[in-house]
């Protein structure tokens, strides 16, 4: 890559985060907030879409359920490694801990 | 019920149950920095001994309690998650412990993104004076002037 080039991409990065910048800063934080979990829902409809295309003789049901298992499988792999099982809360809200085998067994 | 009216609803009873509660991750962030999709709303949450289940049970159908209790590698919070199965979005809840802030929180580079996206955005009407106080606290000053000059540069 020459110097010339290297300064263009610099220069285009700079540009393209002042713009993200200038946008995100024209809104205000509280018509911001809820914009993550919008964007999940459009994601949400999409990917169902995906699913219902591949599998045109699966019920609504199914193809709900085969999004929720892409989610958790997902889920899993972000969170490896970070959480560990520490107990179980029951129907009063106490808290029964685990063992430490358990804990390594159910480990994320 | 969609994601958003999920979290709405959650957060709608959290306040009539009067459990102190603080938003955090994703949705403040985004309040603060750039828009990014997240699938499951962060709180932080002072709860009682039977608040999880009160909070439960009032919800009603569609929600459904992860009865584990997880503890996170890096900061101790211990998080409970209700699970919405319409929407497929998670609420988290962190309970709320002595120190939140702690040095190892800023681990995962994801985290130190979210900063860098709210100082480019918000940077200018932040209270640095406070900021500051908290992070030589806990010993984060040295890694906050990092990511200030990754947004200068």
């Amino acid at each position: 890559m020459t110097v010339e080039s290297q300064s263009e991409i610099i220069a285009l990065q700079k540009s393209i985060l002042e713009t993200k910048a200038a946008r995100a800063g024209s809104v205000l934080p509280g018509l911001k907030m809820m914009e993550g979990v919008r964007l999940f829902d459009r994601v949400r409809e999409r990917v169902k879409a995906a699913i219902r295309s591949q599998n045109p003789d699966w019920s609504e049901e199914m193809i709900h359920q085969e999004f929720l298992n892409q989610l958790e499988k997902q889920r899993r792999h972000a969170e490896k490694g970070i959480y560990r099982l520490i107990g179980y809360v029951n129907d009063d809200g106490m808290i029964t801990p685990v063992k430490c085998e358990d804990e390594n067994a159910d480990e994320r | 019920m969609n994601g958003e009216q999920a979290t709405s609803y959650v957060l709608s009873k959290l306040e009539e149950l009067k459990i102190d509660h603080m938003l955090v991750g994703a949705f403040s962030s985004n309040a603060y920095g750039v828009i990014r999709s997240t699938n499951d709303a962060d709180i932080v949450v002072a709860f009682g001994e039977s608040d999880l289940t009160r909070l439960f049970k009032s919800l009603g159908e569609g929600f459904i309690l992860d009865r584990q209790m997880m503890l996170e590698g890096f900061t101790g919070s211990v998080r409970n998650v209700i699970k919405h199965s319409e929407s497929g979005f998670d609420i988290e809840l962190f309970r709320l412990s002595n120190d939140p802030h702690h040095q190892e929180r800023w681990a995962r580079r994801k985290d130190l993104d979210d900063i860098v996206n709210v100082l480019i955005v918000s940077g200018k009407s932040l209270d640095w004076t406070y900021i500051y106080q908290w992070t030589d606290r806990h010993g984060t000053t040295a890694l906050l002037d990092h990511l200030k000059s990754e947004v200068e540069s």
